[in-house]
Parts: C-alpha cells; structure tokens; sequence
C-alpha cells in the first residue's frame, strides 16, 4: 500500500535538521560522504525536493548513513586493516560484514599500532644539526612556522675577519658576503634586506661571514634587550678573527653576547623550552647547538597588593602573574644562601615552569622527595595554575578541608620556609603552595606574627570564633528552634515565636532561601563589574534585610542569623578553608534538622574522626593536638616571639631550634623563665645544627 | 592497626574518656542508690579498682608481653581452648557494647530527644561510630585528644557555674550510717566501671610500648579518682539527698546552672559533651571487640567486621535490654560478677598458665 507523500512526512524525521554542524571528532569517511551527498542533494535544488528524499537522498542515506555506522562497526573489527576493509563495505550495503568482538585492551593496543602517526615531539629527541640551513627547516617543523605567526626566525651574518685583519678594523663593503644578509620570516625588522652575495663562508678574502640564526617568540621577549644584546653586536660591532668551525659558538657566547645569562645546548628538548620561554636561541652555522640568551620580557601585572590576604601591620606586596618576580619576591625576603629552587616541568604539549623552594639543611629531605615524586608523576598535556597542580599532589583532594596552603604572600612563603615547610610555585600562578599543612595554619594569619602576641592571640581567637560560627550558627538556630527551645530564656524564645509567626515556611526552609540568596550575592558580587558592584551588594542586602521581612518571607532574626554567618565566613583568612566551611555548613545545617543538637554533635564527631585520620605530606592535620607533640605555642593562641623557640616538631626538621632559648638574655622579665625551662645551658650561645 | 602508634598521653586520655564516657551518667545514679551524703568516700574508693586493673595488667603482660588479650589468650591456652576463651571475651565485649549503645540512646532520648525513636538514636551513634573503628585505632585517640582541649575549658567552667548553688551541708554528717553502705555502692564503680581499664589490652600491640600500660592505668586511675570525687561532691552538695530519686542526678545539677537571665538550661550541650564522649567510649569497645575477631577467625583486618558489627551491636541493644530497667538492673546486678570474671580471673588464669607452660618447658 503506498502511503501519501504528506502523510509520510508527518510522520519522518529530517536528519538534516538534528545533524550536527560541528564537531571536535575526526571526520568519519562515511560522514564526509554523507555530507557530499547531502550537498549533491541541496545542489540539485529544491525543484524536485520530493524525489531528491526519496531517490538521491535515500542514496545518500544509504552511501552517507550507513558508512558512519559502518566505521563505527569497523572501529571495533579485529584490526586496523579489517576496520578498512569494513569502511570500504559499508559503501556497499547489500553486503554482510561479519565482525568478532575483542577485548577492549586488544582493541586498544591494536588502535594504538594502527595510528603510528608522528608524535610532534618526536624531533625534540634529535640533536641540533650544524648546517644553518637544517637548522631553520628544523626549527620551522617544530614551531609550524609556516602558521605561527609569532615564532620569529632572524637570519642575520655574523661578520668575522681572518686574523691579523681584525686588527685595521676596515672591513671591506664589497665583501660583504650577501646571501640572506637579513631575514625574517615573521615579520622581523630585517625582512627587508636583500641578499647580495652567495653567502659562502669562504667567500671574502678577509672576511668570514659566519651565518647565523636568533629564534624567538614575539611577546614574551623584550625586544630591546634583542636588539641592542644580541643582533648589534653580533652583527655591527663584531670584529673577530675567524675560528675553527666547531668553536664558533663558544666566540660568540664567549666575546660577542653580553647577555647575562647565555647557555649553550645541543638538543633540542633543551631548546625548545628555552624560546618558549621567553629566551632567544642563536644558531650559528657549522656550530652544531644553540646558545639560549636569557632575553624574557612578556607584559605582566607589576608586583601590588595582596588580594586574598591583606593586613594592616606587615609587607603589602603579593606574588604576580610572573614566575621569576615570585621566585625573587622569596628570595628577596630571605637571603638565605641555602635556599634552594629546584626546576622542574610539567606538561607533554606545553611544559609548566615548576619551581620547588626550600631551605637546605633545615628542611626534612624526605619531604622534599615525597613533593618531587607527586609533581613528577602528573602527566598531563597541560597544568595552567597552581590550583591544578594542588589537586594533583594533595593527599585526598575530596576532603572539604583543604591539605595544602596556598598563598600569594611572599613573607609567609618565606616565613614557612624556614620553618621547614615546601613551597611550589607554577608557571605564572600568583599563587604559591606551602606543603605540608596542618589544619590550624589555616586559621592563621601572617599579621599575627608581626602584632604583639597579645593582639595576635586575640586576631587569633576572634578567628577561631568566626570559624565556628561559620560552621555552625544556622545550624544552631535550626536545633534550637527545632529541638531544644528550652535552653534559650523564656524572653526570647516568645520573641523568636513571635517573630516568626508571619513567616509560612519552616525554619530550614527559610534559612535555605536566605543561605542561598548570600550564597547568590557573594557568587554575583565576583563577576559584577566592579563600577556597580557595591551597588548590587546594597541592593542585595536591602532585598533580603527589607523587602524578604516585610513580605513575611522570613523572619527579622533569621536575617540577622544569616548576616552574622556571613560576615564570619569572611573573617576566615584561607579561601580554601573558607570554601570548605561555606559547603560544611550545609551538613550540619541538614543533620541540624533532622536530629538537633544530637545530629550536630555526631556529625561533628564525624568531622573530627575524618580530619584526625587526614595527613597532609605525611603530617596528621591536626597535629600538634592530635597527635599531641611539644611545641612552640603557635597553635590556637600565638605565643611571644622570644619564646617560639622551635621549628613545628611535626615537620621532623634537620634543625629543631630557630632561635636561641633565652632570646632575651639582657631582660630580667623573661630570662629566669628561661633559666627555668632549658637551664644553665641557656647562657652559652646556640650551637649550629640540633640543639 | 599494625602500623598505628599509639603514645602514652592518648592512651590515657582515651581510657579516661573510655571511662568517664558512661561513667558520668551513670556512676552518681548506682552510688546513690546505697549512700548519698556519703557517695564522695565511694569515689574515692574508684582507685582501689584501678589499683586493681593496672596489677592484672601488669601480671597478664610479664607473662605475655607484646601481646593482646586476645591473641594472648591463644598463645597461652592453645588454638582451640584460646579460642574458647577469646569467645567468651568477646560476648562479654559485644554485651557491654549493647549495654553502652542502650545507655546512650536511653539518655539522649530522655534528656532531649524524647520525640524521636531510640532505635534511630542508636542506628545514628553506632553508624559514625562504625566509621570511626573503620578508619582505625588513631582515629579513636586523636578524636580524644581532640576534644580533651575543648573539655578542660568547658568542665571547670560548669563546675565553678553549678558551685553557686552547693550547699556543703548536705555532705554532712559524714558516715553516719557507717561503711557498709559505702562499699555497697563501691561495687560497681570498682568492679565494672573501673575494671574497663583492661580494655586497654586489646590495644597492647598499637602501642609505643606496652610495659608502661600498667603505669598509664595507674594514671588514669588518678585523674579519674580526682574527677569523678569532684563530681560526686558537687552533685551531692548540689542535688542533695534527691540525687536517690534522679536517674541523671549530674544532668540535674548541670540544669540547675543559672546566672542572671540568659544563661541557663546548660544541661542540652552537658547531654551532648557526654554523648561525644560516649562515642568514643563505644568506639573503643567496638575497636576491641573488631580487633579479637580478627584474632579468632583470622581475619586480614578488623575492617571486614566494623560495620557488620556496629549494625550487630545496635540489634543487640534492643534485644537484650527491652527497657532502661532492664539495662540497670544488668549494670548494678550482673556486671561486677560478669567483669570480675571476664576481666581479673580469665587473664590472671592466662598469665598463670603461660609461667606454668614456660617452667615446664626448663
């Protein structure tokens, strides 16, 4: 029975409408096919739709929509040759294909061989050739400077004259070997210059035109110092005598580069890093290798304000989008000749500069074997920012509590140095990472070093405080409301009642709405531009102070409840933690609700067991309490200076002892306590090394 | 546990809250029972039991160092006869397990969840708790270390609250009845409550070194001694002679804490300090019980039965004790009897069955 045309359209799907335009996956034989198909159908103009879906479109089907399901099939077909030849089928449907399933690791192995394509980085293996020539195609393939744009390549001629020459200093114009006397092949400012000789390096009779070679990449070099280090003198002031071939490039670096920093390889795996860097290769022809001339210069933001954790009383300064300035903020912090900055890489198709610091002598080595053994073994193609690289070393990445401390202030990294803590920088990250971390550091704040310990233990205490109300104040007003009215007074808990009494919702409900509106603000108030932002936050604030209490929504003491959690969350100076105490909330908020003060405690008994069990680099996050050990009093309340005389017994330091156990030898408030604790051998000066 | 180190400090701490955990609940309710204005002599009798604990340890490890109670048991009866044993312990243990889990649901549910079901409390508690023995022996301690900072700044402060309204005279006159009834009401904080320190045996191969157990049961006796006298004291001086009639006569002491209009009803976070300690008690009765099963039956770790058990010892509180009578009349009638058995004679039997099998073998 034939079915009318329209009524079979009604019921037919057009693929063409559902086909995806674009898509990451390589086209498939069988798609391309389809698509020039479909493009024959539409070619063939709309003058005969009808047949063209039935006819010439059902081909297309046939050709176009069985090959893709065909390749699919064939992906799966015992080997490469068969997923061909299954591919090669499909074009013809009438027939069968039979294809045995595999196991997955077979097929794998079996893709793996079947793709032999050239890995890019198979040429970084190879030795820097001597022909300049080679040179240039090389770094050509390897950079694809036939797209890149921004990879420039600077041929140029260093002029050398033959000896006893140099000396007259009149090197003669017309011998001036000519072949590419300058040229750039991105846009360098030599493209213009012509050649005019055949350039052979014999060719003069008292010159010796060297060719020669300065790779870089435009934007993360400083031109001038290019300019005026590297093509001037090698092209305009040279006047050396000649040398044998395979010295050249120990003259140049040597007698014509006064760069400061100019290192010679012979690899290319070397190399290359080094021009994508910020450095600038030079090959000179006949020299097999390349000299790299520390030449970086890319814009960043200058070193400014701590963002995340500013203070009133100590350094303002804050780590920048620039890998060496945070590397030296460190060490211009701590002029410490055993500092140490170990380099390290990470990432296949764009390598990461990871830089680990740390202070030789004082710091456990196994610490800092056990960091190098978690940052080698990343293996991803790239590790844009610390906040990755955090994920990849830390312990238990899915604990809310962060195990690592990440700070963008130089004093507190070098300030942790010297207690015998890690650092690590990554790339241009204005983040740096101080391993290992106990829970109590993250509550700390490097303004409470540099108060009196009086008003450090207050900053301290009022922190530990906000951290807890944080935690647990909508949680609290949940259980009291809920469970326990009883242990508030009579007064407020009628006040509570009548407060509340227009709202229509239950309590967790209405702490929900609120929480989420502050969550909502706090979220908003980061991506609003700056110029209307404090208008939202008001904005914000009056909705939710005003409008959401007069509508009956939620009750004038909920709004308080909120503000208050709110503000404290803010007090907590880890952004980390802070995030981790935002996200808790909400669990002893639900146990809150459920059982009262009696879910709140197990859930808090729950927390604790989590977090004693949790190291953080070998460290239990909550030593020195539990684990108890003897320490310095830099734990819940911050002690004087002149009696923090130990290093943290958790880190099992090389050297216990940081500074002398009467620092005060002079002051007769302080030095009986001494005499007191250590004894007689108080009044001998320190001895290096444990004490 | 293998490779768990526990230190002296923990171990005290954990067998002071191992103890003080029920302890507190429901020692003042049994001493009570026998003599009121005399229940502070009683607690000072609490060291003779842990005199008592710290000798028997001391014996039990001379003959089998470096072993636990379990395992020690094996070794010094042999497979199967050890195995008998080692079963009887670990009924005794999954019995007080089931009796501390019915406690703590009873007195949550009393105090301040008296809507709420008690099988749910128990399922609650014993569900963290399971997790807490799962993830290990260090857990069990630093939890206790955790939470001791946070208690020496919270009891001195609710014994100094509750002061204001003691009266001194109701601990007088002293002895009037003589020392019978005190000893009668000694019997069960010595023998049950104090003889729970040898729990500490089943922890002997965690720890850093196992011949000071005895000193740390020693130690922990003090404090405890100390502690629970200033309890007893303050909950005469400020209950009086009804403390007899209370099931929670330091709850009522707590509740009786009011300073000007705001600050009173304290007794919601006593209940829930205690239940943080009970935790832990439980876990550490849970972590026994967990590591002797895997003695007997030779399991690769105490793991396999953490949740299977907890799950077990929550059946059990409801199956054995159908009600909070039941559960009293076990603590005060059966339990001495019970814990001087299980715990003095069957390791002393060890310890002397070991030096007779060593003499034998010279």
């Amino acid at each position: 029975m034939n079915v009318p045309a329209w009524l079979a359209r009604l019921f037919t799907i057009d693929d063409g409408v559902v086909e995806e335009p674009f898509s990451l996956l390589e086209d498939r034989p069988g798609q391309a096919q389809a698509g020039a198909d479909t493009g024959a159908a539409d070619g063939a103009g709309e003058r005969n739709a009808e047949t063209d879906k039935g006819g010439q479109g059902r081909d297309g089907e046939s050709a176009g929509g069985a090959a893709p399901d065909a390749g699919d099939r064939a992906a799966r077909a015992d080997s490469p040759g068969q997923a061909d030849s299954a591919r090669e089928a499909g074009a013809e449907p009438g027939e069968v294909e039979v294809i045995r399933p595999i196991p997955l690791e077979a097929y794998i192995r079996q893709s793996a061989q079947a793709s032999p394509e050239k890995s890019p980085e198979a040429g970084l293996e190879d030795k820097v050739p001597a022909e300049i020539g080679r040179v240039r195609k090389a770094v050509e393939q390897l950079f694809h400077a036939d797209v890149n744009k921004d990879i420039v390549i600077r041929e140029f001629i260093i002029q050398a004259e033959s000896r006893g020459q140099a000396k007259d200093g009149k090197p003669a114009e017309s011998q001036v070997p000519a072949e590419p006397r300058g040229h750039a092949v991105a846009g360098g400012p030599a493209a213009s210059q012509e050649p005019t000789q055949d350039g052979s390096p014999a060719a003069g009779g008292g010159k010796k035109p060297w060719r020669a070679l300065a790779v870089f990449v435009d934007g993360l070099v400083d031109k001038m110092t290019i300019n005026t280090h590297i093509l001037q003198p090698l092209m305009l002031l040279t006047a050396i005598a000649d040398e044998p071939v395979e010295r050249r490039l120990q003259t140049v670096s040597e007698a014509l580069l006064p760069g400061n920093q100019v290192t010679k390889f012979e690899d290319w795996k070397d190399i290359v890093p080094g021009i994508l860097s910020g450095c600038t290769a030079v090959f000179v022809d006949g020299s097999p290798g390349a000299l790299i001339v520390e030449t970086r210069g890319w814009e960043h933001r200058t070193v400014g304000l701590a963002q995340t954790e500013t203070v009133v009383r100590g350094p303002h300064e804050g780590f920048t989008e620039s890998f060496r300035a945070n590397t030296g903020l460190v060490r211009a912090e701590l002029r410490c000749k055993d500092l140490i900055t170990e380099m390290m890489h990470v990432g296949r198709l764009a390598p990461t500069d990871v830089a680990l610091m740390y202070v030789q002598g004082v710091v456990n080595p196994k610490l800092v074997d056990e960091v190098k053994r978690r940052i080698q073994a990343i293996d991803v193609d790239y590790l844009p920012d610390s906040g990755l690289l955090e994920q990849f070393i830390e312990d238990n990445p899915r604990l809310v509590v962060p195990n690592t401390l990440t700070t963008e202030r130089p004093d507190r990294i070098a300030h942790m140095l010297m207690e015998g803590h890690v650092a690590i920088f990554v790339g241009n990250s204005p983040f740096a990472i101080a391993v290992p971390v106990v829970f109590w550091q993250l509550v700390h704040s490097p303004e409470d070093a540099y108060l009196r310990f009086p008003f450090g233990s207050f900053l301290r205490l009022l922190r530990w405080l906000a951290l807890s109300l944080a935690l647990l104040t909508p949680a609290l007003y949940v259980s009291i409301t809920n469970y326990h009215p009883e242990m508030i007074p009579t007064d407020l808990m009628l006040a509570i009642a009548g407060s509340r009494e227009q709202v229509p919702f239950p309590v967790i409900t209405e702490i929900l709405m609120m929480e989420f509106s502050i969550e909502l603000i706090r979220e908003a108030g980061i991506r609003i531009p700056s110029v209307i932002g404090p208008t939202i936050g008001i904005v914000g604030a009056l909705i939710i102070g005003q409008a959401a209490v007069q509508a009956g929504i939620v009750s004038p003491l909920l709004v308080i409840v909120i503000a208050v959690t709110a503000l404290a969350s803010f007090a907590i100076p880890n952004y980390n933690l802070a995030f981790g105490v935002r996200t808790m909330r909400f669990v002893f908020l639900a146990a809150a609700a459920v059982f009262g003060f009696y879910g709140l405690t197990l859930a808090l008994c729950w927390a604790a067991a989590r977090l004693a069990v949790q190291k953080s680099f070998g460290v239990p996050m909550l030593s020195p309490v539990a684990p108890r050990m003897d320490t310095s009093k830099d734990v819940f309340l911050r002690g004087p200076a002149f009696v923090m005389n130990q290093r943290p017994v958790f880190l099992q330091t090389q050297k216990a002892w940081r500074e002398q156990p009467a620092s005060r030898p002079w002051s007769k408030a302080t030095m009986p306590n001494a005499l007191r604790r250590f004894g007689d051998s108080v009044r001998s000066p320190r001895k290096g090394g444990k004490h | 546990m293998s490779n768990a180190q526990i230190s002296r400090f923990q171990l005290v701490i954990v067998l002071i809250w191992s103890i003080l955990g029920t302890g507190i609940v429901t020692v003042p309710f049994v001493i009570a029972q026998f003599t009121v204005r005399d229940s502070w002599i009683t607690g000072l009798l609490f060291a003779a039991g842990g005199l008592i604990s710290a000798g028997v340890a001391a014996m039990f490890l001379r003959a089998l160092p470096d072993r636990n109670l379990t395992s020690g048991l094996i070794d010094a009866f042999g497979p199967w006869l050890g195995r008998m044993f080692c079963l009887w312990f670990l009924v005794w243990l999954y019995l007080i397990n089931c009796t501390v889990l019915r406690e703590a649901e009873s007195f949550v549910s009393i105090t301040i969840l008296p809507e709420t079901p008690e099988y749910i409390i128990g399922l609650l508690a014993m569900t963290g708790i399971s997790y807490m023995v799962y993830m290990g022996a260090e857990v069990l301690v630093r939890d206790g270390e955790f939470i001791t900072p946070l208690a020496l700044i919270v009891a001195p402060l609710l014994f100094a609250l509750s002061m204001q309204h003691m009266d001194v005279h109701q601990l007088m006159p002293v002895l009037a009845y003589g020392w019978q009834p005190v000893l009668r009401g000694a019997i069960t904080p010595d023998l049950t409550y104090a003889l729970e320190f040898l729990i500490s045996l089943q922890f002997v191969r965690a720890l850093r070194d196992s011949q000071t157990l005895p000193k740390d049961i020693i130690t922990a006796t003090a404090i405890l001694t100390v502690l629970l006298t200033c309890v007893l004291v303050i909950t005469t001086g400020v209950v009086g002679q009804s403390t007899s009639y209370l099931s929670y006569p330091v709850l009522e002491t707590v509740r009786s804490i009011r300073v000007g209009r705001f600050l009173e009803r304290l007794d919601t976070l006593y209940v829930m300090g205690v239940m943080s300690t009970v935790c832990i008690k439980l876990a550490v009765f849970h972590y026994a019980w967990c590591e002797g099963m895997k003695d007997v039956f030779k399991l690769s770790s105490h793991r396999i039965v953490a949740y299977s058990g907890g799950l077990f010892v929550w059946a059990g509180s409801f199956t054995f004790f159908r009600s909070t009578q039941e559960m009293e009349h076990f603590i005060a009638g059966v339990a001495p009897a019970y814990f001087v058995l299980t715990l003095i004679c069957i390791p002393l039997l060890a310890a002397t069955v070991m030096n007779f099998r060593r003499r034998a073998k010279r």
